[in-house]
Parts: C-alpha cells; sequence; structure tokens
C-alpha cells in the first residue's frame, strides 16, 4: 500500500460519532443564527411597518377629526351667532327667532333646528313644523336632558350632548350655549337668558367630516357621548374598534370630548409583501449559511481527520518516510526514521545524514538523493543498512522523489523505505524451493519418457545434482543378497565416495546412517548436519571432504516395499527444511511410482506379445467394440483379408463400416450382450468382390468394463454346403409333400409307416398322427394282407407292385395302383411307394361294359336300322332292323354303305358323311334307299361318332327310320290344305265383295232415303207456315204427325248410317283424354241437360285411353243420350258418369236413375233393332247401342251393362289405354 | 267487275226439283235478296263457266250438291277450280252425305266450306239464313 493514499479514507463510511454529528450541529446553529436575526428583522420590519400603518392611520384619522370639529365648530357659531343675536335682543319672538335661524339653517349645514329656551324652556324653535313638540319642554325638568342643560347653565359655557335619538326622530347631537344678556349696568354681571339648543344632524355632520365614505380603509369608531371622551359610550362605528388597538385621536368639543379611534380596515399588521421577501431571505439565508457553515465544519474536521490519519499514519508506518531540504538538511521524518537513526526527530530535524552516518554511506545517499533530483521523479533502490537503536540489519528498498511547491520550486527529496529483508528472504527460499520443483518435475518429466528404470535413476540423479543443485546424488536399492544397499546410479561430486560408502540394510553402525534408516524406516531421514550428527559418524570424513554438509535419504517404494533410496547431498548444513522435504517425499513416491509402472509394463508387454502369437494362429478375427459400437481395436492373422482396411474402421462405429442389416444385428446383440452379460452368437454375411461370405461372430462384455470383445470366423464353406443341403433337402419334402398322387415310406422289415404326405392324408382320411402309427399292412383288406406282406418283403429296387385295395380310415375300399422304390429315410432302410387310386377307372370299365351291352341290347330290339360305319363307309355293324329292308344283316358287314343309296341323294349323303367324320357332329338327313326289288324308301337318318380312346372319331353311327309311309301321307295332308286355302280365299274375297255391297247399298240408301224426306219435312213445313189459318185443327193435328214421321225417319236413317259407318270406317287408336270427352259431350247436351233438369255428377279419372275419337264421341254420345231419355221419367233424374283407371284399361260407367231393365235382356239391347220399351214411352231407334257395341268392338273395348229394373241402368265402358 | 253484292247471284246446283224447290223458299223465308240461279245437273253447271267468261255476273257464292247426274259435283268442282273465271269462287258443298271421302274428296278439290243437308225444314231454313249472311254479306267476295 503507498503510503499517499490518504483520500482513500474520506470515501469510507464515516462512524457515527459525536465528530460526525459536529458539522451538522454548527450548520444547523448557523442556520438558527440566521433565522433568529430575520426574525429580528422581520420585527422591526414588522414594527416598522405597522409604526407606519399607524401613521397613515393616524394621519387620516387627524383629517377626520379636524373636519368633524370643523363642522361640528361651524355650526356650533351658527348657533353663536345666533346666541349674539339673541343676547342682543333677549325679547326676540319667534318671528324673528325663526328668521335669523332661517339663515342659519340651510341644507348644507347640519343643523337640523334651533331653539331658544328662555329660562330653560323652550318657547323658540325654528323651523317650527315637526318640532312642535319640543315647544314647551322644560330643561329642568326633563328627565334626559336634564343634567346636560344644568351643566350648560352652571358653567356657562356650551355643551355638546349626544348623539342622540331627537324627538322628531334621527340623530342629532345637541349643542346647547347659555345666552347672557349683558349686564344692563356696567359692573352688573351678564344676567343668564337661557339657551339655545341647536340640534345637529349626525348622519349631516358625519357625511360632512367624511366620516361615512372616509377612508374605505379604515374603520373608525367614536365614542364618547355627551362629551364623555374615553369613557363615553361608543355612537359610531364599532365599539370593538376600541380594543383593537387603535389610532386614536380627540375630538374637541365644547364641554368635552369625542374619542375618534381608527384602525386599518385589514386590521393592524397585515403582512406585506416586504415581509414575505424578508422571511424568503431570511430562509434562504439561513439554508445558505447552515450549508456552508456544514462545510466548513466538515471541511474543518476532515482536514482535522485527515492530518490526524496522516499523522497516525507516519506514525505507525513501518516504512521509514523522511523529507530533507535541497541541501540535505532533515524538514521531517518519522519515528521508524528515528529508529534508523537512534534519535528522535527533533534531534535530526535540521542536521544532516553527515552527523549520524558514515560517509561512504553518507556519499551513498546523497548520491541517490541526487539522482532522483536530477530525475525529476520517483526513483528507487536497496541497501542494507544498519539500525543504530539496536543494530540489527535490513535491507530496505527505498524510493526517493523530488517535492515541488506551488510555485515549482523544489521543496526537497521525500524518502520513504521500505524493509524488504523479509521479502529478500523469501524470494531466495523460492529460489530454492524453485530447484527442488525443478528436480521434481524434472524428473517426473523423465518417468514418463524413459520406459527402463536404470535410465530413469540415472536422469533422476543428474537432475537433481543440474537443477537441484544438490552437490552430489544416488541411488542404490536394496540388495537381500549381499545384505547391502547397491548404488544403482549417481551423480554430482562423487568422487568415488560410493565406493567407500558401504550402507548395510541392518541395524548396524552401517545402517543407521540416513540412507539406511530410510531404507528401514520407509520415510525420509535427514541429516540436517553431516558434521555434527553422530549418525553420519562412519562416513563423516568422506563426505566432509566432498563438501558434503547435509543430506537426506528418500526411499523409494516399488508395490509396497521400500526398495531402494534416493539420497541427497547438500553443499550447506541445515538445506532441507519441511517444506523441500515434502517435495522431496513426492519425488521418491514418483520414482517408486515409476518403477512399479515399468514393472508392470513389461510385464504386460510380454502377455501381449504372448497374446498376438496367439492370434495369429487362430484363423478367427478380434475385435474390441465400444458400447456404442465403435471399433477400437482388432487382431487378425495376416492371411485373412478385411471387409474394409483397418484404418477405415478403426475408430468409427460399426454402424458406419457395416451394411445397415448386419450394423443392426450387431448392435442389437451388442445391447443385449451389455445388457445382460453372456456370449451372443449369430451369423451374418457380407458382401465381397468375389462373393458373399458368410461369417459366424460371437459377442461377450469384458468384464470390468463396457467394451465388448467380438470374435468373427468365416464360415462361407460351411455355409454354402448347409445351404446346399438344407435346399436339397426342402426340394425334395416339398416334392414327397406336394405331389398330387399319395404316396408314403415304409420301413422294410417292419413296415411300419415313416412318413406320408398330404395327398395321403387328405385322400385316405387319417390324421398325420394317426398315419404315422400305421404300418403297410394296415390299409390292406385282411385278404390282401398277407400277400402284400409277402410281396413287400421281396420287393427291391423301383418296382411295380400291381392292383391292391386299400382301405380309407372310414373303411371305404377303394381300388389302388402302387410303385415304390428304396429309399435311405433319416437312417431307415425304408421304401418311397405311390399310389395310384384307380377305383373310378375301375368304376368307368365297368359303367362302359354295361353301356355297351345296354347299347346292344337297344340296338337288337329297335325298329330303327342303326349301322355302325368306318370312316369310308363301310358297314361294321347293321342291326337285326336291316333284315327288313336289305335281308341278312351280317351279309351286309363289309360292304358300301352309300350303294344302296338313289343315286340323287348319294352325293349329298357322302357329304354329310364326310363332314360328320370331320367334324364329329352328327347330321340328320333324308335320302332314298333303292331295295334289290327295284322299291324306293324314304329314308330318315341321324348321324352319329363314336371316338376312340384317343378322341378321334373312329365309328360313324347312323341310325335310320323308314319314313316313306309318313311321307305320303303328308304329301296327302299338305295337298288338302293347299284346296283349303284355295276356298278360304275364295270365300273371303266373295265375303268382303258382299261387304263392300252392302256398305255400299247402306250408304247409298241411307242418303237416297234422306232426300224424300226432305221433301216432305220441307213441304209439310211450308204447309204449316204459309198455310197455317186454311187448316183446320184436324189438319194441324195430320201434318204434325206426318212430321212426326220424317223426324223418326230422319233420326233411324242417321243411327243406320252411324252403325254402317262404325263397321266401314278405318277406326284409328289415337291416346285422347277420355275426361275431357265426357265433358265434351255433356256440354253439347247441356241446354237438354238444363232443361230437363238431369243432375250430373263425374267422378273422371285423370288419363288417356286408345280409341277413336268420333268413335267413342258417338260411343259416349249415345250412352248419354240414353241415360238422359230414360232416367227423365224420375223425379230428380241423375247421371253419374265415373271412370276409372287401371294399368291396361280404363272403365267408364254411366249410370242414370231411370227405369232400368231386366238383366234377361242384356244381350238383346245391343242386337241392331231390338227395343225393350214403346216408342211412344222412350223415342228412340234401337240402333244406338248396337252402335255403341260395334265401335266398342272395332275399337278393342267392349260395353256391357247392368240394371235392375226401376233402379236405373249402369252402361260400362271398357277402353284399352 | 264490283258489283252490288246485293245483286249478284248465287248458283245453286242441284238435281232433284223438291231440294231446289225446297232450297228457294227457304232462302225466300229468309227474305233473301241474292237472285238464286240453278243448275240442274252438273253438265249444266258446266256450261256456267263459259258464260262467266263472257261477263255475266259471277255467283257470290256457289251451293254445290254432290250427288248430280251426268257430272258429279267433285267434278264441277275440280273444272271449277281449273278455270281462272271460276277458280277463286266460293263453292260450298251443300250435300246429304257425311262420309268422311267424300268431305276429304271436296276439300282437296278446294271446296271453301261443306254442308250436310238437314232433313229437318226448320234447321234448313236456318243454315239458309246463315249461309247468305255469310257468304252474301259478311264474307267479301274474291272480285
Amino acid at each position: 500500500m503507498s503510503p499517499f493514499r490518504l483520500a482513500d479514507t474520506a470515501h469510507k463510511r464515516p462512524a457515527l460519532t459525536l465528530s460526525y454529528w459536529r458539522p451538522w450541529f454548527f450548520a444547523l446553529l448557523a442556520a438558527l443564527l440566521v433565522l433568529a436575526a430575520e426574525q429580528v428583522i422581520e420585527h422591526f420590519a414588522k414594527g416598522f411597518a405597522l409604526e407606519r400603518e399607524r401613521i397613515s392611520v393616524h394621519e387620516n384619522l387627524a383629517t377626520v377629526r379636524a373636519r368633524l370639529e370643523g363642522v361640528i365648530n361651524a355650526n356650533l357659531l351658527l348657533v353663536h351667532g345666533l346666541t349674539a343675536v339673541i343676547s342682543a335682543h333677549p325679547d326676540i319672538d319667534q318671528a324673528e327667532f325663526s328668521r335669523i335661524a332661517r339663515g342659519l339653517i340651510n341644507p348644507r349645514h347640519a343643523l337640523r333646528n334651533i331653539a331658544g329656551a328662555p329660562d330653560m324652556v323652550i318657547s323658540l324653535m325654528y323651523p317650527l313644523e315637526g318640532n312642535q313638540a319640543a315647544i314647551g319642554l322644560d330643561y329642568r325638568t326633563h328627565p334626559v336632558q336634564r343634567d346636560a342643560a344644568l351643566r350648560v347653565m352652571a358653567t356657562g359655557q356650551a355643551v355638546v350632548a349626544g348623539p342622540l335619538q331627537l324627538e322628531q326622530g334621527g340623530t342629532g347631537i345637541v349643542a346647547r350655549e347659555p345666552v347672557y344678556v349683558p349686564a344692563s349696568t356696567e359692573d352688573g354681571k351678564p344676567h343668564f337668558w337661557g339657551l339655545v339648543s341647536a340640534v345637529i344632524d349626525v348622519d349631516v355632520l358625519y357625511r360632512q367630516s367624511g366620516l361615512t365614505e372616509a377612508n374605505p380603509d379604515l374603520h373608525i369608531a367614536i365614542r364618547g357621548a355627551n362629551g364623555k371622551g374615553a369613557q363615553g359610550g361608543t355612537f359610531f362605528g364599532d365599539d370593538r374598534i376600541f380594543a383593537l388597538k387603535p389610532v386614536s385621536q380627540e375630538v374637541l368639543l365644547p364641554g368635552g370630548t369625542w374619542q375618534i379611534a381608527a384602525i386599518p380596515a385589514r386590521g393592524w399588521g397585515q403582512p406585506d409583501q416586504s415581509l414575505w421577501l424578508i422571511r424568503l431571505l431570511g430562509i434562504l439565508s439561513a439554508l445558505v449559511v447552515a450549508a456552508m457553515v456544514y462545510r466548513m465544519t466538515e471541511g474543518a474536521k476532515h482536514l482535522a481527520m485527515t492530518a490526524a490519519r496522516l499523522r497516525s499514519l507516519l506514525n505507525t508506518l513501518p516504512d521509514l518516510v523522511w523529507m530533507k531540504d535541497p541541501q540535505g538538511v532533515y524538514l521531517a521524518c518519522n519515528p521508524r526514521f528515528e529508529q534508523f537513526f537512534g534519535a528522535r526527530e527533533e534531534a535530526i530535524l535540521g542536521k544532516t545524514d553527515h552527523d549520524f552516518l558514515s560517509p561512504e554511506l553518507v556519499d551513498f545517499f546523497r548520491e541517490k538523493d541526487l539522482a532522483a533530483i536530477a530525475v525529476g521523479g520517483p526513483s528507487s533502490n536497496d541497501e542494507w543498512v544498519t539500525f543504530a537503536s539496536d543494530d540489527h540489519r535490513e535491507l530496505l528498498e527505498t524510493i526517493k522523489t523530488p517535492v515541488y511547491g506551488q510555485t515549482g520550486n523544489l521543496l526537497g527529496v521525500l524518502g520513504i523505505a521500505r524493509d524488504i529483508t523479509r521479502r529478500h528472504l523469501a524470494e531466495e527460499r523460492i529460489l530454492q524451493l524453485n530447484r527442488v520443483y525443478a528436480v521434481l518435475s524434472g524428473i517426473n518429466e523423465s518417468i514418463v519418457r524413459l520406459r527402463d528404470p536404470d535410465s530413469l535413476f540415472r536422469e533422476a540423479c543428474r537432475i537433481a545434482v543440474e537443477v537441484g543443485g544438490f552437490r552430489m546424488a544416488w541411488i542404490g536399492m536394496a540388495d537381500p543378497v549381499s545384505g547391502q544397499v547397491s548404488p544403482v546410479a549417481s551423480a554430482g561430486q562423487v568422487d568415488g565416495y560410493l565406493d567407500l560408502v558401504h550402507v548395510s540394510l541392518g541395524e548396524d553402525e552401517h545402517g543407521r546412517g540416513p540412507t539406511g534408516m530410510a531404507l528401514r524406516q520407509g520415510q525420509h531421514v535427514v541429516c540436517a548436519d553431516i558434521a555434527n550428527d553422530p549418525r553420519m559418524a562412519p562416513w563423516r570424513e568422506d563426505a566432509l571432504a566432498r563438501g558434503y554438509r547435509s543430506s537426506v535419504g528418500l526411499p523409494i517404494r516399488i508395490g509396497e516395499q521400500v526398495r531402494g533410496v534416493f539420497s541427497l547431498y547438500a553443499g550447506q548444513a541445515g538445506f532441507f527444511d519441511a517444506e523441500e522435504l515434502k517435495l522431496l517425499d513426492e519425488l521418491a513416491l514418483d520414482i517408486g511410482f515409476a518403477m512399479e509402472f515399468m514393472q508392470t509394463r513389461t510385464r504386460v508387454r510380454e502377455s501381449e506379445t504372448i497374446l498376438d502369437s496367439v492370434f495369429q494362429a487362430l484363423p478367427d478375427l478380434f475385435f474390441l467394440l465400444d458400447s456404442d459400437g465403435t471399433i477400437r481395436d482388432y487382431r487378425a492373422h495376416s492371411g485373412g483379408d478385411l471387409y474394409v482396411p483397418p484404418e477405415d474402421f478403426l475408430g468409427r462405429r460399426m454402424q458406419e463400416v457395416l451394411p445397415a442389416e448386419t450394423a443392426t444385428l450387431f448392435e442389437n446383440h451388442l445391447n443385449h450382450v451389455q445388457k445382460q452379460g453372456g456370449l451372443a452368437t449369430f451369423e451374418y454375411d457380407l458382401p465381397f468382390p468375389q462373393g458373399k461370405r458368410h461369417f459366424e461372430a460371437r459377442l461377450s462384455r469384458l468384464p470390468d468394463n463396457a467394451q465388448v470383445i467380438a470374435v468373427v470366423r468365416d464360415i462361407t464353406g460351411q455355409y454354402h454346403g448347409r445351404l446346399a443341403l438344407l435346399d436339397s433337402e426342402a426340394r425334395y419334402r416339398h416334392l414327397f409333400m406336394h405331389n398330387p398322387a399319395s404316396m408314403l415310406i415304409y420301413e422294410r422289415g417292419s413296415l411300419r409307416l415313416l412318413a406320408v404326405n398330404e395327398a395321403f392324408l387328405d385322400h385316405y382320411g387319417y390324421s398325420l398322427d394317426e398315419a404315422m402309427a400305421l404300418t403297410l399292412t394296415d390299409l390292406y383288406p385282411d385278404n390282401e394282407k398277407r400277400p402284400i406282406a409277402d410281396l413287400a418283403a421281396r420287393l427291391a429296387g423301383l418296382a411295380y407292385a400291381g392292383e391292391w385295395h386299400h382301405l380309407k380310415k372310414d373303411g371305404t375300399v377303394m381300388a389302388i395302383e402302387a410303385h415304390s422304390h428304396d429309399i435311405d429315410y433319416q437312417g431307415h432302410d425304408a421304401r418311397i411307394a405311390v399310389i395310384l387310386d384307380i377305383t373310378s377307372r375301375k368304376q368307368v370299365e365297368i359303367a362302359l361294359r354295361e353301356q355297351e351291352a345296354f347299347f346292344r341290347l337297344i340296338a337288337e330290339n329297335m325298329g330303327d336300322l342303326v349301322a355302325v360305319l368306318d370312316l369310308n363307309g363301310r358297314r361294321l355293324y347293321n342291326s337285326p332292323s336291316y333284315s327288313a329292308l336289305f335281308g341278312d344283316p351280317d351279309a351286309l358287314k363289309g360292304s358300301d354303305s352309300f350303294a344302296e343309296i338313289h343315286p340323287d341323294d348319294r352325293e349329298q349323303v357322302r357329304q354329310a358323311f364326310m363332314h360328320t367324320v370331320a367334324t364329329g357332329v352328327g347330321q340328320r338327313l333324308n335320302f332314298r334307299f333303292v331295295l334289290p326289288d327295284g322299291n324306293v324308301r324314304e329314308m330318315e337318318s341321324q348321324g352319329g361318332v363314336i371316338r376312340g380312346p384317343d378322341g378321334k372319331v373312329e365309328r360313324v353311327v347312323v341310325v335310320s327310320r323308314d319314313i316313306t309311309e309318313r311321307k305320303r301321307l303328308e304329301d296327302e295332308i299338305r295337298q288338302l290344305n293347299e284346296e283349303l286355302e284355295q276356298r278360304v280365299l275364295q270365300r273371303t274375297a266373295q265375303l268382303e265383295a258382299a261387304n263392300k255391297e252392302l256398305e255400299t247399298f247402306t250408304y247409298s240408301v241411307s242418303h237416297d232415303l234422306k232426300a224424300p224426306l226432305r221433301g216432305i219435312d220441307g213441304y209439310s213445313r211450308l204447309l204449316l207456315d204459309d198455310h197455317y189459318d186454311r187448316l183446320d185443327e184436324e189438319g194441324k193435328l195430320f201434318l204434325g204427325n206426318v212430321r212426326h214421321g220424317v223426324d223418326q225417319m230422319s233420326q233411324l236413317i242417321e243411327d243406320l248410317l252411324a252403325y254402317s259407318r262404325m263397321e266401314r270406317r278405318d277406326l284409328h287408336g289415337i291416346e285422347l283424354d277420355l275426361a275431357r270427352l265426357v265433358t265434351g259431350a255433356l256440354a253439347e247436351r247441356q241446354d237438354e241437360l238444363n232443361a230437363k233438369g238431369v243432375q250430373v255428377e263425374l267422378d273422371l279419372a285423370a288419363g288417356t285411353v286408345r280409341a277413336d275419337p268420333d268413335g267413342l264421341n258417338m260411343v259416349l254420345r249415345n250412352l248419354i243420350d240414353n241415360a238422359v231419355k230414360f232416367s227423365h221419367a224420375s223425379q230428380s233424374p241423375r247421371i253419374e258418369i265415373k271412370s276409372v283407371s287401371g294399368p291396361e284399361s280404363t272403365i267408364l260407367s254411366i249410370r242414370d236413375n231411370g227405369i232400368g231393365f231386366d238383366m234377361r235382356f242384356h244381350e238383346r239391347i245391343f242386337e241392331i233393332f231390338q227395343r225393350l220399351q214403346r216408342a211412344e214411352d222412350y223415342p228412340g231407334t234401337g240402333v244406338g247401342l248396337a252402335i255403341v257395341r260395334k265401335a266398342m268392338l272395332r275399337m278393342g273395348g267392349r260395353v256391357w251393362a247392368d240394371s235392375t229394373p226401376g233402379q236405373g241402368a249402369t252402361f260400362y265402358l271398357e277402353l284399352p289405354r | 267487275m264490283m258489283q252490288e253484292a246485293s245483286t249478284r247471284p248465287i248458283l245453286l246446283v242441284e238435281d232433284n226439283p223438291v231440294d231446289v224447290d225446297l232450297t228457294l223458299r227457304a232462302f225466300a223465308k229468309r227474305k233473301l235478296l241474292n237472285p238464286i240461279q240453278v243448275a240442274r245437273d252438273g253438265q249444266e253447271a258446266l256450261e256456267w263457266i263459259p258464260r262467266w267468261e263472257a261477263g255475266e255476273p259471277l255467283p257470290m257464292v256457289i251451293l254445290l250438291d254432290l250427288k248430280l247426274p251426268r257430272v258429279g259435283g267433285l267434278e264441277v268442282l275440280r273444272r271449277y277450280r281449273e278455270h281462272p273465271v271460276s277458280r277463286d269462287l266460293p263453292v260450298v258443298v251443300l250435300t246429304t252425305s257425311n262420309e268422311d271421302s267424300d268431305v276429304e274428296a271436296a276439300y282437296r278439290q278446294h271446296a271453301n266450306s261443306y254442308i250436310i243437308k238437314p232433313v229437318n225444314f226448320d234447321t234448313f231454313m236456318d243454315a239458309a239464313a246463315q249461309i247468305e249472311q255469310y257468304w252474301c254479306l259478311l264474307n267479301h267476295p274474291p272480285r
């Protein structure tokens, strides 16, 4: 710490001592003083202000008072005037009085009234008005005014009384003046006439004196009613004013005084601004002063503190501090310095070094001082000095620095010296230790570097001497054989010491030196002073001769035992201290460890070499893997090739080196082994340039760590072999198992079933287990067991076992055919057999035979001719029926079947034959045989083929039938048919012609009939019209009948025409809206319906019908007409028309509530001209319904009716949709 | 040749004397103004063509029966329609037949109208009136 760092202390938090409070205290004091001063000033200022205020008020008040007095006196003078007059004229009368008074009283003056009271009784008054009451007032008796009046009389002075309430109203003061009449004689006394009393209006008074409007800033009060001054009552203003320290003056009045007082309106002592300014200044000053004082005090305190600190610092400083002037005279020094010189400061100051020190030292110091001055700044040096106080020596580090004054002049040289002795020593020490450290690190480094103990020992000794500075160092190892410690290495000043010295292992004299002791005790042994240590006796001379002054023996432990000693010799006594020894102990330990390590390493290397040889011998690959699959190391015999070269996989993870799947496999097993230990074995393959190689890997975790060893063997060869074997086995197995034929393997001799395939199980119905329990003979029926057993024993090689029978599990017998062969099955001498189920084949054979027999039976016995021909048409077989045509059928064998065919048919038949042969499809054809007797027979034949086993057509079968007779009959029928058709055509033509005729006839008749009818109707009508008056009733009647007949005839003709048209016309069936037609038909007759009052109800379904429009209209018209006609007799004729639509047709019904008919006549009513009613009752031609039926028939519909006599009739129409 | 509608005739082609008479009477009853010319058969009907060509007044309307001796009504109609002078003349077929074939044939030959002769005289008189009203009064003749 530099001695010049005083300022630091100021920043530290000061202790809360009294001194701490002092500045505050003084500051506060100062502030208070200032404030007090301010208060004083304030006080004076206030006083001053107050004074000023009072003066102001006083002036104002004076003004007011003067005016008040003035006014009063003025008025009094007026009265006095009057008094003078009266005194001159004592006999003045009212009128006179009034006259004079008038002059006095005017509104300007305050005088209200004047009264004269001769003899104390008011008899004169002006103004009289309003004051009459005062006349006659006796002052002597008036209770209120008596005193005042009497006083006037008594004193002969005017008296002002009041203010008082006037009888006349208002307030006034009364001035009473005595009137004296001068004495008539010269010496006589004036005669008291009486009083003159004048009332002065106070209000006017006040106003005139300026009291009322006076100063708004003043509150004025007047007291002293009746001239009593301060004792009198307050009659103007607020009484309280008097208590508020007013400015007061006296108003002189005749007979007394009033006291008039005033205070400022605001009150006394209102602070004006200046006061506030003062206050402010005061406060500010106080603060400023306080602050200043604080600072000053604080500063002073600090200064004092600083000075004190400085002093104490200097005093306690262990350093020497002094100051010399430029000439070297001491200006100041501290106690420590005093010690140096051995004198007190007072004694030193003013003297120079010359007075205390040796000349050399003085020169030395002076030199240094001058140097410092020359430099102009601090300079330092070290010197050993002797302290005069107690003669001890110290090494001082001295700093000298020149000190300059304010003006830059050199004040002197400041010197500060520090004792660095200890430091020096410490440095020395450090150096020493460093050396030891160096030795230690050097030797440690050697340990690391060197491989063998000997070089280590040598190095250790060398370093100890060269780096450590020891005089000599040697290492000796215990040699149990010689019982001594044999030196193995040494360095430094040996000079044959080791040859002389014999350190024994035992307890004897030679074994008790530091070396021996260290060896035996296993701890370092120091001999601090060889010269004097008894233990060194045997070797002392020799040691000292070589300059060894102290030594230490350090035990070298290898393993648990101390095997050797590292001995160090130093050139000084007491060289080894605790610190050093600690380090040296470590050194020894390190050496020991090194030894151990080296030994271990050697052992390891040896075993490694052995291991390497082993690895080399083995064909396997060894890998060392980390837990994460990193390949740390490998061993492989030099012959093998690796998947990737070592540099590519060492240090890399398996996952990076191996293909993904293999790596994953490794990883899984690795993880497994790491977690659960044990051995993991698995196989994998890797692609190599030459082909895929197969490996077996074994993983095992190393016992102590997480690493795993992998042993990999190339098993490609074996693998392939294995695969091939498995493959062929599988194939055979497959063949066996999946063969569609039943197969079994039985053991020769025991006939036990060793294996069966699926087909067997399936076919025989056994389960595998059941089958495996069988023997061969179990499969055979009882009668075959023996023979098969015999056969089986004899079979060898490939053999056909023949046709036998086997039993299924359920007992079913099947015919089988077996083939078998020798086989070595899983070590058994066995035979493998293929079993063919020939049951169906056998059955087929049987069926075929039966069929053949059956066919033969048929062929023999039927009437038809069956011939079997070869592919050339030669007869191979003819049925017996051939005898009917050609005689003996057997004779026909081999003959050409075409020979007898009619020449015209032959070619066709041959073609057909060829076709049949080619296609295998038989044909049906007809041909003629020409029999030997010339007869021709018609034949109908059907061909067929017989195919051989190969499917090819082998034979042609022809089955023929003699159809000659049939043909003849057919011809006859045909002929007849033709004739019949002819006749029918003829007949039809006839009918058509007839029809046509009928049509034309009907048509022309109808039309021709109409012509005369027209004439009849026309003329009869004209008759009625033109000759009406010439006709009598009978004539009119006749004509009427005639016309009626014409009508009927006309209608009949129309109907007939319609009927005929129904017959003839083409009816075009189109889709018609039935409802619309019905409503249309009804509309046509609307007038008639209304006229007859016929109710029509409709319930018509929507939809269309297929019909001829005109035809249907005709039908509807007729039916509606009928309905109307036949219902008209009933009270409320009603027609209901309904239609119902079905999927195929629509049914329309028209019902009336008329007379109805008996269902007996249902058919008749539809016949033409058939009428059931009399014409006169129900008009009609009898054709209508015939028309309807005809029309419906022709439109593909139908009509029918339903009725009950008396309950109306319903006619139904069915129309197609 | 624009002639007064009331003076132009109506040509009646009818063979049956009764029908002629009745027709005339019917028109008379209804106060027909137009004169009525009569042709008693088809031939006579055709002989009117040259007369029209010669300048005789054209009828307002021709009432044509189909059942005519010598030349049938349809033939007359056909011939009328061939001649320019009679081609546009309104022809009302007035006949008893209501056969579809007749109707068809008539219209094919460009008859203007087809009326079936009613037996009832009253009805006939009404028809006559209507014919006159329509063809002689209401209808604007071609020329």
